[in-house]
């Protein structure tokens, strides 16, 4: 931190100024020993242009303020001193736009570049003036690396025209891929599409942690160091040999110094980057989306598991109607068995009374309490034997509306006597279903009978037969939202159901009649006879007041049928 | 000449009320059995013209020994009324209904009842 805040403010001074100063401080320039020829080159080419690599460093880059910075600027400055030279610097945008621009005629000097044969085609170079060590970074652990054939099989992020490119391209079985710059090479590499990077490693250093790529880390170094030279183009070619003479007079001191200076130098903390600013900003949307996801995840999972446990409890619910159902079904059966001898005993003997005993004694009226009492038991085990009988139907493709108009005309005299007034609202496309008539009849006597007991005197009951659609909200087994059902409700403007009431009313033996009127079988029996149709039964209190009881079934169509 | 009827039950008190009832009419003899082997053995002996049978019973059921009976030749003539408790759904179908020409009776009957179904099968 301490050396980097150093860094930015010698870059934001004028830096060949206080450079040359220092390194004068040093080692004073001492004399170079150039040729006459050379010297009348120098006097013809006072100005070299001269393209380093924006993006190489610590050895050269341009900092934030657009100056040229690092190691081989500083020997640009120290050159130019002992040369007495000037050189331009043209800033191109990465290695490729250099060697285009050398290629085009607009550069006539590189300032850190590695020496190859096919660089020498069209280059003069200078000696090394600075090795540095190469190195390998990865995201991942990779093994030890000694030199460039073992990169094959691995995905190696090289930049475009580099050395290391120039070098890949001419080994088989390489799997190379192109970056401008190192730093995206890295980035790439951190992120996984690549494996590997080999460059140097303070360069590679310098801008992984200028990147803050921390996942990656130095896997390996090559044997071969890399050496860093001048290089001018064929036409100023004598330049290689007057830089040569030049770098000469650079003593090891100030090479050293150099390199201590510019080593390690970071040039600005990584969060105060635009890239790290946008990427930070990035994250933050990312980590904030994932949140929402999470919390709008964890509402749903939590509506679900709130769903499927209300589920789950009606399905017990319904599991333990089912099985008292069905435990009262083999119950019903015992016990009418063992309740019907007796009172067939009781009636035959209430029967035999009747013939002997002589009418003035006065006990017929005791007889016909008997008679009567028999005949109450003989329908509460008729209700029971209904009960265990339900399982088993004879179901036919019939007309709903002709049953419930013949249902409505057996129970038309009770309801007149009472002076209760009926409505019915059928379905005029006379909707067929699946049904075991006289069971549906039964049901729709019992529903139609409790309607006109809840109403007492001049009430009134309701009818409807409607083809419906199971609306959206609608997951009552054993229907779907949107399935077609036949829809028969019968509603009653009664004083409607205590909530007490509702959650026992399926519940055998529960009755709210007097005792001796109801048997508290009716409407479980009813109930188990729409589910044996694959029907639903359902009361609730109508939001006009009374009672309302609907019964779903599923509707037959043609192809059906 | 008195019909001879033979009511078998394994309701002991049920076959003696029935055995009142009818024999109190002076029409009929009745003799009562609450077992279905001793049951055999006195339709045997007894040849009744009539056999009122609980279809449940332990042991041998109504239908079984009827099914036996109605081989003897001797018993050709003899007719059935079963009686039942409509346990079943077969049975409630058969409730006061005449199945191969055999009666079903469900329980329980009216003295009243009884007397005039077994006087029109037997007539």
């Amino acid at each position: 931190m301490k050396k980097a805040l150093i860094g930015i403010l010698l870059s934001l001074a004028s830096g060949p100024f206080l450079i040359g100063n220092s390194l004068a401080d040093i080692d004073p320039a001492p004399s170079i020993d150039l040729t006459g020829a050379e010297q009348a080159w120098l006097a013809q080419h006072p100005v070299i242009r001269l393209a380093p690599d924006p993006n190489f460093a610590p050895i050269e880059w341009f900092n934030q303020q657009g100056d040229y910075n690092g190691i081989s600027a500083d020997y640009v400055h120290l050159l130019e001193e002992r040369l007495g030279i000037q050189f331009e610097i043209v800033r191109g945008t990465n290695w490729k736009d250099i060697l285009a621009r050398v290629k085009r005629g607009e550069v006539d000097a590189l300032s850190a570049v590695i020496r190859s044969e096919g660089r020498e085609q069209q280059l003069a170079f200078t000696q090394p003036y600075f090795t540095a060590k190469r190195g390998i970074f990865s995201a991942r652990a990779m093994p030890a690396f000694k030199d460039l054939d073992d990169f094959a099989g691995y995905k190696v992020a090289v930049i475009e025209g580099s050395w290391m490119d120039e070098q890949l391209s001419q080994r088989p079985n390489m799997s190379v891929n192109h970056f401008y710059d190192i730093a995206t090479a890295l980035t790439a590499t951190s992120l996984g599409v690549t494996d590997i990077v080999a460059s140097s490693i303070d360069t590679m250093d310098f801008a992984r942690r200028k990147e803050g790529l921390t996942n990656l880390q130095l896997v390996g170094e090559l044997e071969d160091d890399m050496a860093l030279s001048f290089a001018v183009t064929a036409q100023l070619s004598p330049l290689a040999k007057i830089l040569d003479k030049a770098l000469a007079t650079i003593g090891e001191d100030e090479a050293a110094a150099i390199r201590t200076r510019w080593m390690e130098i970071d040039e600005q903390p990584f969060w105060e980057k635009p890239f790290y600013r946008n990427l930070a900003l990035a994250i933050a949307a990312l980590l904030f989306s994932c949140f929402a996801v999470v919390l709008f995840w964890n509402r749903t999972l939590n509506a679900r598991v709130q769903k499927r446990s209300k589920q789950l409890q009606e399905a017990q619910a319904q599991l333990f109607q089912a099985e008292k159902m069905e435990s009262v079904g083999r119950l019903s059966a015992g016990v009418a068995h063992e309740v019907k001898n007796p009172l067939a005993i009781i009636q035959m003997g209430a029967d035999y009374l009747t013939e002997v005993i002589p009418a003035e004694l006065g006990v017929q009226e005791v007889i016909d309490d008997i008679d009567d009492a028999v005949r109450r038991a003989d329908q509460v085990i008729k209700g029971l034997l209904d009960f265990s009988h339900s399982d088993k139907l004879t179901l036919t493709r019939g007309n709903i509306n002709a049953l419930i108009e013949d249902t409505l005309r057996l129970v038309a005299h009770e309801y007149q006597q009472r002076n209760i007034e009926i409505q019915s609202h059928l379905a005029n496309t006379n909707p067929r279903i699946l049904m075991d008539a006289n069971t549906i009849q039964q049901v729709l006597i019992n529903m139609l009978m409790n309607a006109a007991q809840a109403v007492g005197k001049d009430g009134m009951v309701t009818i409807r037969c409607e083809v419906e659609q199971v609306p959206a909200d609608d997951n009552g087994s054993p229907f779907k939202p949107g399935d077609d059902i036949l829809r028969l409700s019968i509603q009653d403007n009664g004083p409607g159901i205590s909530e007490d009431d509702l959650e026992k009313l399926f519940e055998p033996f529960f009755t709210t009649k007097p005792v001796g009127e109801g048997t508290g079988l009716g409407l479980s029996v009813s109930k188990n006879i729409i589910e044996l149709h694959s029907g639903r039964m359902g009361i609730c209190n109508a939001p006009t007041g009374g009672a309302l009881v609907t019964i779903d079934f599923k509707l037959e169509t043609d192809s059906t049928a | 000449m008195k019909k001879r009827i033979l009511m078998v039950d394994d309701e002991a008190a049920l076959t003696r009320m029935v055995k009142l009832n009818l024999e109190r009419t002076g029409d009929y003899e009745v003799r009562t059995e609450n077992e279905g082997t001793k049951a055999m053995a006195a339709a045997r002996e007894f040849k009744p013209d009539l056999i009122m049978l609980d279809v449940m019973m332990p042991g041998m059921s109504g239908d079984e020994i009827a099914a036996q009976l109605k081989e003897d030749p001797e018993l050709s003539e003899t007719k059935f009324i079963f009686v039942t408790a409509i346990v079943t759904r077969d049975e409630a179908g058969q409730a006061g209904s005449e199945i191969g020409g055999n009666v079903f009776l469900a329980k329980p009957i009216k003295a009243a009842e009884l007397i005039a179904t077994i006087e029109r099968v037997l007539a």
